[in-house]
């Protein structure tokens, strides 16, 4: 039989364009010029015996590269030909692999469902694909949480694992609108789930109702594709940011507060991390958490919302991707920006000598100024009984409150001198170093920072600190008039 | 038929006249943002230099769905175009094909689909605008992929 050998295939041939094989069907065509020409074997079959992606089996006009058709029959005057399949395509840029993302299938419910997926060019059926086989960890059921996951669910995230140690409390669903008032005292985690499965049954939800710590971090991310950052405090972020560096995983970061919000993405093409943007926390007392400053209630939404499109386009492959950049949202004033974070080559975790390995050997609690200094002159303090007895027996003293206006408005605190932590060195003079002098703020951990100011500033006289704050004085009853609470 | 270029042992020189170049890169970007495909031409020449002499834009075969991120080349219209080009004395040096908003490097499926000694030519168009080239090929020996140097020659 006639055998047609392309120019680009005759390197396995000898420089052979055209040859005679004694053969009926292509199966003894190709052992017969394998038998004639033995280089071309590993020309033609990669390791596995099968024929190389590249080689193309026609008869005539009809493709029979297929091993069925290897048996059939061939008319006399066929002519083979030996032709090489031309193709490839472009690098994908998804965090799952291609690999992966064809062994997922999607039936008809799910065309229905996605269909607006579907539609769009860039996403299409092997982006639904990919975001069905994608393995996703939100950390923080809270606000930034509740849109994140929603979203993540509704856009058909195969596996979704979420971690809090929360409960849901009253407080909560101004802005958490993932949990509902049924919710109230049921693990954040408990809640999420139920959502989620609300959203589509067929998603697989692990519930994981406990703190993330250096312990157990790694463990709880390895396996996943992407983490997200829906915590509220920076003990929790650098933990999880050293987590996905050592776990090689990449990150969606954001943060709240008040009416602002912040979105990167960490970690990922060895791009900056978040000691890259922020070597250190601030300390303890200076900035308030979401928690003591608040936050307007869609400003959750509209940012975890923005998370959830990060993870997306990460997970699809498209658009472009916050990593070497801060997306700052102000909703008060509806502007955003979205600036450049350089890679820090003094990073102690992904910088060029990396001084953090293990994360179990990190002391997050020190660096974010948690523990007591025992360097430090130990704070004086009273609880909230005591100071309340005091208050009862009319002890002379003098209370200064250092909260921020907008906390004060909401509770005042009647007979508290208002010196904001600005301003007390140079106010001093307004206090009795003969009396004690109390300081109070809405925990008890501001007023601590208050009264080191204070000593710093060379002031002498007593100074005790509310433990607890003014929350901790929340059921307390006073028996005249003196009693606010 | 002269010397067949993949033959040589030593070392190959490739060069090409800069106005080719240009008029390849326009043809490419005309395709966007759908991946364009061709076959690249060329003669040996002494000193075990290839001259590159033509391009022929093809068609991609894929469905216009996938016709963003990849391209097929019909191996039945490769055929047809190998008489024509053995006839003009043109030999088939290899392939081009562009990466629409993604960087001019193999992926996996350009790996897969390489014939050992062909060139690979990809280009980097983003938003239209070709930004990068880089050259391929795989070897026969072992199958190990390398970047291959074009000297382009003003013309």
């Amino acid at each position: 039989m006639k055998v047609y050998i392309s120019a680009t295939l005759r390197t396995f041939f000898d420089k052979t364009a055209q040859t005679e094989i004694e053969g009926k069907t292509v199966g003894e065509i190709l052992k017969g010029l394998t038998d004639e020409y033995p280089e071309s074997k590993k020309g033609l079959y990669d390791d596995d015996g099968k024929l190389r992606s590249f080689i193309r089996i026609f008869v005539n006009d009809e493709d029979f590269t297929d091993v069925s058709r290897h048996k059939e029959k061939l008319s006399e005057n066929s002519e083979v030909l030996l032709l090489p399949l031309i193709a490839g395509g472009k690098p994908s840029d998804s965090i799952i692999s291609d690999e992966r993302q064809k062994e997922i299938s999607i039936d008809e419910k799910g065309i229905e469902r996605f269909n607006k997926h579907l539609m769009l060019r860039e996403i299409s059926v092997k982006g639904q694909k990919r975001i069905k086989a994608a393995k996703v960890v939100v950390i923080g059921a809270g606000a930034l949480g509740s849109a994140a996951i929603q979203y993540l669910a509704a856009a058909g995230v195969g596996t979704i694992k979420v971690i809090d140690h929360d409960k849901v409390e009253l407080g909560n669903l101004q802005s958490q609108v993932i949990h509902g008032a049924r919710d109230v005292n049921r693990p954040k985690v408990a809640s999420a789930r139920d959502t989620i499965r609300n959203i589509d049954r067929s998603i697989e939800v692990i519930d994981e109702n406990q703190q993330l710590t250096a312990e157990n971090a790694i463990d709880l991310i390895d396996g996943f594709d992407l983490v997200l950052d829906c915590t509220d405090n920076y003990k929790a972020r650098y933990l999880i940011n050293d987590a996905c560096i050592l776990a090689g995983i990449p990150l969606v970061f954001a943060s709240i507060y008040q009416y602002e919000g912040l979105v990167s993405v960490f970690n990922y093409k060895g791009g900056p991390c978040l000691r890259c943007l922020f070597p250190a926390p601030p300390s303890p007392g200076l900035v308030p958490t979401c928690t003591e400053g608040g936050s307007i209630s869609p400003l959750g939404g509209i940012i975890g919302s923005i998370q959830a499109n990060e993870a997306l386009k990460l997970i699809i492959g498209i658009g472009e991707h916050l990593d070497g950049k801060l997306l700052t949202f102000d909703s008060l004033n509806l502007k955003s920006r979205v600036v450049n974070i350089d890679k820090d080559c003094d990073c102690p975790i992904c910088g060029l000598n990396k001084t953090i390995t293990e994360i179990v050997d990190f002391d997050y609690e020190d660096f974010c100024g948690l523990k007591e200094d025992e360097t430090e002159i130990p704070v004086e303090g009273f609880t909230a009984d005591e100071f309340a007895k005091r208050l009862e027996e009319e002890v002379p003293m003098t209370i200064i409150d250092v909260r921020e206006p907008h906390e004060r408005a909401i509770l005042r605190f009647p007979g508290a001198v208002v010196i904001p932590i600005g301003q007390l060195a140079r106010r001093q003079k307004e206090l009795n170093p003969d009396i004690d002098t109390v300081f109070i703020c809405k925990e008890g951990k501001r007023s601590i920072l208050a009264i080191n100011t204070l000593r710093e500033a060379g002031y002498e006289g007593p100074l005790y600190n509310l433990k607890g704050g003014i929350e901790g004085m929340k059921d307390i009853i006073f028996s005249h008039e003196a009693g606010l609470l | 038929m002269g010397n067949d270029i993949r033959y040589q042992k030593e070392e190959l020189k490739y060069v090409v006249a800069d106005s080719l170049c240009k008029r390849l890169v326009r043809s490419v970007e005309e395709k966007y943002p759908r991946e364009a495909c061709g076959i690249i031409l060329g003669k040996l020449l002494e000193n075990n230099t290839i001259v590159i002499t033509n391009y022929v834009s093809v068609e991609n075969s894929d469905s216009e769905f996938d016709q963003d991120r990849h391209y097929t080349i019909n191996p039945l219209k490769l055929y047809s175009y190998e008489n024509t080009f053995a006839k003009d004395g043109n030999e088939i040096i290899g392939f081009y094909h562009s990466h629409p908003d993604a960087i001019a490097y193999l992926s996996e499926e350009d790996k897969k689909y390489m014939i050992p000694e062909q060139l690979y030519l990809i280009l980097e168009v983003q938003a239209g605008i070709t930004l990068h080239r880089n050259v391929w090929k795989k070897s026969i020996e072992d199958d190990s992929i390398s970047r291959v140097n074009i000297k382009v020659k003003g013309e």
